[in-house]
């Protein structure tokens, strides 16, 4: 503990001590869950298959699961013959958060909204900056305790919060509880906004994204070499999600985060701008987002500074309208510029919104409409 | 309302990690054969703070290579006016000339534009708990007669080597008196580390270092305060300063949420306890009334922690950690003319220049800044 001293150090052995033996396996405050809380429920997007097995159709990846098997995404399993979803009413991560922090930077500027998150990915990123709870199950963290989808909803409101975004891992497997979630939130007023990493097959995408407004969706490199060796994955889907998306007449952000050496290759980056600039339209804001030395990438230095600034430079060289850099501030290109007379219209310092000064979705000196959620 | 001068300048703000680091003691070097007097010792422990404050805002800042130059300029004027910088290789007690040893490190490192590895950051937090050990025991009640510059109020702590030394238990029985005024206390260590002269030609630039920044950067130096090395915070992309309140403090509340109730008398009372000590070194002159405020705020704040349920801690955790650090920092309003001067000050430290110029040439460097 940076300020108060009884949070490190010899501090914890005297916590451990005083919060005695039942409780002494803390470890992060995210020891196993034995918590009881939350439910298997059915699962969506599955079909029998022989033997007792169960057809996961949530993902590409299309696994099909034998009796008792959990899945790659570690939040589905095949309980005798059929599938459960394991993330139900289980969040492991609540927060109030800057909705910037989503990255979304044309959804409610300057709100805060609660995020949301529960254990499990599909992809396996080598640099995964929540590897703690995306390379986990649900019943290998520890879980809100006594969580209610009804009382999150109703806190959130209560703090005068805009909306629940459902962020840091991967939503999209757990489309049960993350779309009945956001659906509540949804008729409360709030605004519900999914960051995912867009590894999702597309009748469940669809479904999964009726109740939200706004998304962003992770493009994390331009190849399937990449995707393969870096996230497990592959590049096709997540381009067809995000066409998806946008399809589907969403709100759509995209984000970047720029590893050294791994995906930040100007070839790379021209081709992931030209295609965002092709498919999702100039408008769509792209997020570079820089690195921070974690998980299995941990011996990588940050993203240097000038290749995010080249990056952002090939953005704007390739017709984009709204390049950002995140995880770097201050820094002009936090802020959102009006396309058309290229005044600072939004100032931000990394987070945080020191000045919006949009009247209606307009900019104040030429009047252009930005496009984006205002209000 | 913003952290008070006082402990924005005063580079013994060790409180931070005081008592976080009470077990993390190093085997004592042999002590250097004939130390500096004390005053030269604390002197150049003061800068030291300073001037590794001042390279993580340079390098927090983001700064393009105009106004890098631009600054360095004005460093260089400050510098030609203040005190020169305090001898940094003299012999040192071995307390501190271990901590000593490791800022130079940090200095290296930050003067390269490396990052701070892990292992440094975590031999930085122990140094800097090492000399705020020295600087608490220093404090004096009653100033020895006819003493100037520091030992007005820092003593040499009688013991050679205190890294070992229990000061949660030492800081009440050598407590600050609460006699001099907070602008004299501002002024003494302003002057102690620039200089009058300094001082004077640092307040003559202030609003030129204004001139050159941008309404972000001066947001980052509103609430910077002294760090050893840059803030680690993944929640804020902010590199600059200290964080408000961090996951750490939550962490405690966390602890503290996970005792029961039969313990909880027992934890309250340890908690309540590290209070005061801390409160020596942060919020020196505090009075025992004063602490005991401070004490009920913070139960307030873990009691209401305690109480919620996991979905509403979880979200007012926040709120409640900013509450926590509230309550034992002295924050108050600046005016604008002390917050321009609080900027210069952090962005001309003698020394500075060097800063700058190191940020100049990587800049110009093959890596190719395009700023």
């Amino acid at each position: 503990m940076a300020r108060l001293g009884a949070g490190s150090a010899l501090g914890p052995l005297v916590w451990r001590l005083l919060e005695g033996p039942a409780r002494a396996a803390g470890g992060e405050a995210r020891a196993p869950d034995t918590s009881g809380g939350g439910t298997a429920v059915p699962a969506l997007h599955w079909r029998p298959a022989a033997g007792g097995a169960a057809q996961c159709d949530l993902c590409p990846r299309a696994e099909t699961l034998a009796s008792g098997e959990t899945g790659f995404c570690r939040a589905r399993q095949n309980v005798g013959g059929r599938l459960v979803a394991l993330a139900f009413d289980r969040p492991c991560i609540l927060n109030v958060d800057p909705v910037e922090k989503s990255p979304l930077a044309h959804v409610l500027p300057g709100t805060s909204v609660l995020s949301v998150a529960h254990a499990g990915c599909n992809l396996r990123c080598l640099y995964c900056q929540n590897w703690v709870f995306s390379q986990r199950g649900p019943a290998e963290t520890r879980s809100i305790a006594g969580f209610t989808r009804a009382g999150a909803v109703e806190g959130a409101v209560r703090r005068g919060l805009r909306g629940v975004a459902f962020t840091y891992t991967e939503p999209g497997v757990g489309p049960e509880f993350v779309a009945d979630l956001a659906a509540m939130a949804r008729d409360q007023g709030l605004l519900p906004t999914l960051c995912t990493g867009g590894y999702l097959s597309a009748g469940p995408l669809r479904r999964l994204l009726a109740p939200f407004a706004a998304v962003t969706v992770t493009y994390k490199g331009a190849t399937d070499a990449f995707y393969e060796s870096v996230c497990g994955g592959r590049v096709k889907p997540v381009l067809d999600a995000m066409a998806l998306v946008r399809g589907e007449g969403k709100w759509l952000e995209v984000a970047t985060l720029l590893v050294p050496g791994r995906n930040d290759d100007a070839p790379s980056l021209r081709a992931m701008a030209a295609w965002i600039a092709r498919s999702l339209g100039p408008a769509t804001p792209w997020h570079l987002e820089r690195f921070n030395p974690q998980f299995k990438l941990a011996n990588l230095p940050p993203t240097p500074l000038a290749t995010l600034e080249a990056a952002r430079r090939i953005g704007l060289d390739a017709g984009l309208k709204f390049v950002y850099i995140s995880n770097l501030a201050p820094h002009d290109a936090n802020h959102t510029f009006c396309p058309r007379c290229g005044k600072a219209v939004i100032r931000r310092l990394g987070f945080k919104v020191l000045a919006d000064d949009l009247r209606g979705g307009r900019c104040p000196h030429c009047r252009e409409a930005l496009p984006g959620v205002w209000a | 309302m913003r952290t008070g001068p006082l402990a924005l300048a005063c580079g013994l703000v060790g409180a931070a990690v005081l008592a976080a680091h009470a077990h993390a003691v190093d085997p004592a070097p042999a002590a250097d054969p004939a130390p500096a007097d004390w005053d030269a010792q604390n002197a150049a422990m003061g800068y030291l703070v300073l001037h590794l404050s001042n390279l993580n805002a340079v390098n927090g800042l983001n700064l393009t290579r105009d106004q890098a130059a631009r600054l360095r300029d004005l460093a260089r004027q400050v510098e030609a006016a203040a005190t020169p910088v305090p001898r940094l290789d003299a012999p040192f007690r071995a307390d501190l000339g271990a901590v000593r040893n490791t800022y130079l490190e940090v200095r290296r490192t930050l003067l390269a534009g490396a990052e701070v590895t892990e292992a440094l950051r975590e031999k930085a937090g122990e140094a800097r708990a090492a000399q705020a050990r020295v600087a608490r025991l220093s404090l004096v009640e009653t100033p020895p007669a006819a003493a100037t510059g520091c030992a007005r109020c820092h003593v040499e702590p009688r013991a050679p080597d205190v890294r070992a030394a229990d000061v949660a238990q030492a800081a009440d029985a050598q407590a600050v008196a609460p006699q001099w005024p907070e602008r004299e206390v501002f002024m003494a260590h302003h002057v102690g580390l620039f200089g009058l002269a300094g001082t004077i030609r640092l307040a003559g630039v202030a609003r030129q270092v204004d001139a050159i920044l941008t309404p972000e950067q001066k947001e980052v130096l509103r609430r910077f305060s002294c760090c050893v090395v840059p803030p680690k915070d993944l929640a804020d992309p902010v590199r600059a300063g200290q964080a408000d309140a961090g996951e750490l403090v939550v962490e405690v509340l966390r602890h503290a949420r996970r005792v029961p109730q039969e313990r909880w008398p027992v934890a309250r009372a340890w908690l309540l306890d590290r209070v005061g000590g801390m409160l020596v070194v942060l919020r020196p002159g505090t009075t025992d009334a004063q602490k005991d405020d401070v004490r009920r705020s913070i139960e307030t704040v873990v009691n209401k922690a305690r109480d919620l349920s996991e979905t509403d801690f979880e979200l007012e955790k926040a709120d409640l950690a900013r509450q926590l650090t509230g309550a034992v920092r002295r924050d108050r309003s600046l005016t604008d003319a002390q917050e321009i001067y609080t900027r210069a000050m952090f962005l001309m430290v003698p020394g500075a220049a060097a800063a700058y110029d190191a940020l100049v040439s990587r800049l110009d460097g093959p890596q190719g800044e395009t700023r």
